[in-house]
């Protein structure tokens, strides 16, 4: 039988990751499984209804290190769904005991410590990128230096709003007496 | 003596450094980590793939355990053991516990003959 596929584009914050995981879990309720995520485009492929949590994890690894990664979430019932960049997503039964991926704060304030990091080394660059682009916009005003002068300021404006939502996140995380 | 004060540094552990830690005082891998930790603690702690994969990484990063046994063998898994500095700071680990229950305990009966 033909697989059925489905995309959608849906925009997700990196501070959205309850947001996230419980609609593609009401996606496979309603039969449609991820099968891929790449940059804001989900694809789902038709099937049963179930019960199946997801989870986005960031990562920054050694490629030698993955399969011990992978085979972690594995014995723990994550079936390993794919990878973009240093984001892997997992998809497990919702009733599985190991289906909190990250069980104390300690370690979840890892994974958003490291965003936080790839935010701010970031933002020097696009700051840069704008300069560079107004710098060449003053001499050659075309439609295409107008539209990546925008696509920048875009760029620049997003990183800079999710910089403050994971400070806020981190700071509420930290500030928990729990581990 | 240096070395203590070196150690004194890491303390205290996290219940999950910890028992990942004391885990380890025999050779497993992660899997094997997961399930040991949960029969310990009676079912109370349940780790999660991401906190044990962190936790595994930086506790080998810093030399309280090793890769244990021959990587060039069959099993694919790695195996990881507590090493010397991590029996040592497993030992300061008991003392600091065992004075903070003493505490504990001494504190909350005092109080309770004093209502």
């Amino acid at each position: 039988m033909e697989k059925i596929l489905k995309r959608c584009f849906r925009l997700f914050g990196v501070w959205q990751e309850d947001k996230e995981m419980e609609w593609l879990r009401q996606m496979s309720l309603k039969g449609w499984h991820l099968t891929n995520a790449c940059i804001f485009i989900y694809t789902f492929e038709k099937g049963e209804s179930k019960d199946i949590v997801y989870y986005g994890d960031f990562k920054s690894i050694k490629k030698t290190d993955i399969d011990e990664y992978l085979d972690i979430f594995k014995d723990a019932g994550w079936k390993y769904i794919c990878r973009q960049g240093n984001w892997f997503y997992f998809s497990s039964p919702a009733d599985n005991k190991y289906k909190e991926v990250y069980s104390d704060n300690q370690s979840r304030l890892g994974k958003y410590r490291m965003l936080l990091l790839i935010h701010i080394i970031i933002m020097p660059m696009l700051f840069n990128s704008l300069r560079i682009v107004s710098n060449r916009m003053a001499n050659n005003e075309t439609i295409l230096m107008g539209t990546l002068m925008l696509f920048t300021f875009v760029l620049l404006f997003a990183a800079i709003y999710s910089t403050i939502r994971l400070i806020v996140l981190v700071a509420k995380l930290r500030k928990s007496p729990k581990e | 003596m240096n070395e203590k004060a070196e150690l004194r540094k890491l303390m205290p552990l996290t219940e999950t450094s910890f028992y990942v830690l004391i885990s380890l005082l025999e050779p497993l891998h992660g899997y094997g980590i997961m399930q040991k930790v949960e029969k310990l603690s009676n079912g109370r702690i349940i780790f999660g793939p991401g906190t044990l994969y962190g936790a595994i990484n930086n506790l080998q990063s810093i030399g309280l355990i090793a890769l244990y046994g021959d990587t060039t063998s069959n099993e694919r898994k790695k195996t990881y053991l507590v090493t010397d500095k991590g029996r040592e700071l497993i030992n300061l680990e008991i003392e600091r516990l065992k004075e903070m229950v003493k505490n504990a305990k001494t504190l909350i009966e005092n109080t309770k003959s004093n209502i």
